[in-house]
């Protein structure tokens, strides 16, 4: 990957939740989920962008210069894809609803936007439904990831399969199993891995990965972690080798009216020489919590001071919690707008430190020191 | 006809010493039509000038930062929703509304007015003040001169408007008469109750509706009250154009040349420049955001509706040569599509629509220093109205008596 650890950061077409090109500026994102159901109902506009004007597809979202990850499921969507009897393709949400979608339509998508890293089409298995639908989907996600390392060949995209089953091991070693024969393709980068939102336990989540990582023990493969993007999950998935992240939780406690306070990322070398620099045990992350702030806050406690006074983003820099409190019982969009940017600058300072502890070998031991303070 | 040609260069002619808080330096003229520099207590704010709406104090969607990066140098703000949320009493504890937002340069307070007929369903009108029923949870609120003034010296804006007695435009008879004669006893009280003349300049209104009988009573006794400024109201309500333009012009002959004026709630493009024309200096109006919010943008060529599938497959900015970040970032197509998925598409053509009436009241500004208002006014008209293939008649004849030929298309 260009940068580790890499926070992929979600978008709607192209877009950052919340942020003009502006309130971009202090921010410093330099990647963008795509979700394709957004653009299938423009397939001609694109085409028409592509053969009669010289705008490419990064100029036309205005994303010029960034990493652009496509993927057909978009977790900030409820039920963005879903399971379809038709081999070929699969259900996903657009704008006019839930609409069928061959694996050929997507491959053709994925050549006009032209991103650095395509996760190829994936079903998202139904659990409840039982084994039938883990199989199927675990059997087409194989089927669309071998035509997509197939027909994308004479692209530079970088491709990753898509590994569903939840977080149960045997469907996890199944779907590793259908999929490792990507590994030779010279398109192919790794895995994007699902399932790991759900409300389980920490030691589910080590079970699954290890079961995955055993299947491609010894290969060069990169896994990324897909889904919200909540701070423990970074820490306990860089730990174990993820080191891609979907990352919507800033812009979705922004949505919720949600500050995140994380205690100050930057540690003292001394302070982190009394820690093991092992992996990051599932015990380790359990109670763990980030702190956060939920407005609307009690008029009683509403303060003339920055979320976070400490904080050098825009939104501490230039607004009080007292004035964010008034835009939020205002119902003023703007509140969302100020919240975005703390948010995302938090994960900006988060990347940024996991990056300068992985340069200095210090990264289990600097979760280890954060840990702590959770 | 005076032109003044390169007078920017010049010393610049004061009106009023500084004893007040108000200095309005005019630049030059063409008939009616004024450029100038009105001084006010947060920096210079240069005349004929639109004046973005920040209700809450907040403009929707975009923060405080972006109005700045436009060039904004006064935008309003609305007492009787300050005053529900957050008070008064909150904002003068923190320093006033500039520090409560972080907005360094001007703000004007509206009094609380104009919500006797936006909320008029909510409202009951006495001698004494106006009573509202609160939208927000039913409370009531009792707003006389005095308290309208008072929650404006604790906001603390630049300019803050005189508490009047409201009715529709369209009102006729001895309500309108009412209406106008207790605006000027209500101005009175204001006057009395203003605490911080020393940093706050009161405007009164002239009422009257379109009955220039009225208007002219109303003029007359506003005008003799001395005020830093005064403000046109009661128009822009459904009125007739002709009965518009005219009140307008009634009024901008007789009030003082030296002081400024601000017609209040007129903001579309076309309304701005005639009535510039006239010699007004200030305008507010929601309407470039509100008409954001459903997708429509201002463009040299009228109004573009970026909803309409014809934009889809237009890969060009809205308006070419736009400098604002909606137009240097993305085309038509792109922002017809993301209208659909996000809000954040209105909060750019929101952007889009306030550079243009910025840059719009800019230009006109610089045609009248530089003696082009004629060439300016012809070539904005011939560009509004080309799709329609005709310049309305009471356009053309507001003109000719602002000394503006117009060539119809």
């Amino acid at each position: 990957m260009k940068k580790s650890p890499l926070f992929i950061y979600t978008t709607r077409m192209g877009s950052y939740y919340h942020l003009t090109p502006f309130n971009q500026q202090t921010l410093n994102l330099d990647t963008c989920l795509l979700s394709a159901g957004d653009f299938f109902h423009m397939e001609n506009t694109l085409k028409q962008l592509q053969s009669e004007t010289n705008i490419s597809f990064r100029q036309y979202i205005n994303q010029e210069n960034k990493i652009l990850y496509m993927t057909s499921i978009d977790s900030y969507k409820m039920k963005c894809v879903e399971g379809s009897s038709n081999k070929d393709g699969v259900k996903i949400a657009q704008l006019e609803g839930i609409k069928s979608v061959t694996n050929k339509q997507y491959i053709e998508l994925a050549r006009l936007i032209n991103p650095e890293m395509l996760v190829s089409l994936t079903e998202k298995p139904e659990i409840e439904a039982g084994q039938k639908s883990t199989k199927r989907s675990s059997s087409k996600s194989a089927n669309f990831l071998k035509e997509s390392l197939d027909q994308l060949k004479d692209t530079q995209i970088g491709i990753y399969g898509a590994i569903q089953g939840g977080l149960d091991t045997v469907q996890k070693i199944t779907a590793a199993e259908e999929q490792k024969f990507a590994i030779d393709h010279p398109n192919f980068k790794g895995f994007t891995l699902y399932g790991f939102n759900q409300g389980s336990t920490w030691q589910d989540k080590e079970d699954a990965l290890s079961v995955v990582q055993s299947v491609f023990d010894g290969y060069n493969v990169q896994y990324i972690l897909a889904g919200y993007g909540d701070i423990l999950s970074i820490l306990w998935g860089l730990s174990w080798g993820i080191e891609g992240f979907e990352i919507e939780e800033p812009f979705r406690f922004a949505q919720d009216l949600k500050v995140l306070l994380p205690p100050n990322f930057d540690a003292k070398d001394s302070e982190l020489e009394q820690f093991s620099s092992d992996k990051i045990n599932f015990y380790e992350l359990e109670g763990k919590k980030i702190n956060y702030l939920n407005f609307p806050i009690n008029s009683d406690v509403k303060e003339n001071v920055p979320l976070n006074p400490e904080c050098k983003c825009f939104s501490c820099q230039n607004h009080t919690k007292l004035y964010i409190s008034h835009l939020v019982e205002c119902k003023e969009m703007n509140a969302q707008v100020l919240l975005t940017i703390h948010n995302t600058y938090q994960y900006q300072k988060l990347q940024q430190k996991l990056q300068e502890m992985q340069n200095k070998k210090q990264l289990n031991q600097w979760i280890r020191w954060y840990l702590q303070f959770l | 006809m005076q032109e003044l040609g390169d007078i920017e260069k010049q010393p610049h002619k004061k009106v009023k010493k500084n004893e007040i808080p108000l200095e309005f330096t005019i630049l030059a003229t063409h008939n009616f039509a004024r450029a100038s520099i009105m001084r006010l207590p947060h920096g210079e704010v240069q005349t004929p000038v639109y004046m973005p709406v920040g209700t809450k104090g907040a403009m929707k969607g975009v923060t405080y930062s972006e109005m700045d990066d436009l060039g904004c140098k006064l935008l309003l703000a609305n007492t009787y929703h300050l005053a529900y949320k957050p008070g008064g009493d909150l904002l003068e504890k923190v320093g006033g509304l500039h520090k409560f937002v972080n907005w360094k340069h001007n703000i004007l307070t509206d009094s609380g007015g104009f919500q006797m007929v936006s909320l008029s369903q909510l409202s009951e009108v006495t001698e004494e003040g106006v009573t509202f029923e609160s939208p927000y949870d039913n409370s009531t609120m009792h707003l006389r001169p005095e308290d309208s003034i008072h929650t404006q010296n604790q906001i603390g804006a630049d300019i803050i408007m005189a508490l009047d007695d409201v009715v529709r435009t369209t009102t006729v008879g001895p309500r309108m008469q009412e209406a106008s004669e207790r605006t000027t006893r209500w101005l009175d009280r204001d006057i009395e109750a203003h605490k911080r003349k020393h940093d706050q300049n009161l405007f009164p209104i002239v009422q009257g509706g379109i009955d220039p009988k009225l208007r002219e009573q109303s003029l007359n006794d506003l005008i003799q009250r001395e005020a830093n400024g005064y403000a046109i109201g009661g128009l822009a309500g459904g009125e007739d154009k002709v009965d518009f333009w005219k009140t307008v012009a009634q009024c901008t002959a007789k009030l003082p040349v030296n002081k400024p004026r601000y017609l209040m709630g007129v903001g579309y493009p076309v309304d701005v420049v005639v009535c510039s024309c006239l010699g007004v200096d200030m305008f507010d109006c929601v309407f470039s955001t509100r008409t954001a919010r459903f997708g429509t943008a201002f463009t040299d060529n009228g109004f573009l509706k970026l909803k309409n599938k014809e934009a889809a497959n237009v890969f060009e900015p809205i308006q070419k040569g736009c400098q604002c970040q909606a137009c240097k970032s993305y085309t038509q197509s792109y922002l017809h599509y993301l209208i659909a998925r996000k809000e954040v598409a209105c909060h750019l053509i929101s952007i889009h629509n306030l550079n243009y009436l910025l840059q719009l009241m800019l230009n006109l500004r610089q045609s009248i220093i530089d003696g082009k208002l004629i060439e300016f006014t012809n070539g904005f008209l011939q560009n509004w109205f080309k799709n329609e293939g005709q310049i309305p008649q009471w356009i053309i004849e507001a003109l000719e008596y602002a000394g503006i030929p117009v060539k119809q298309l």
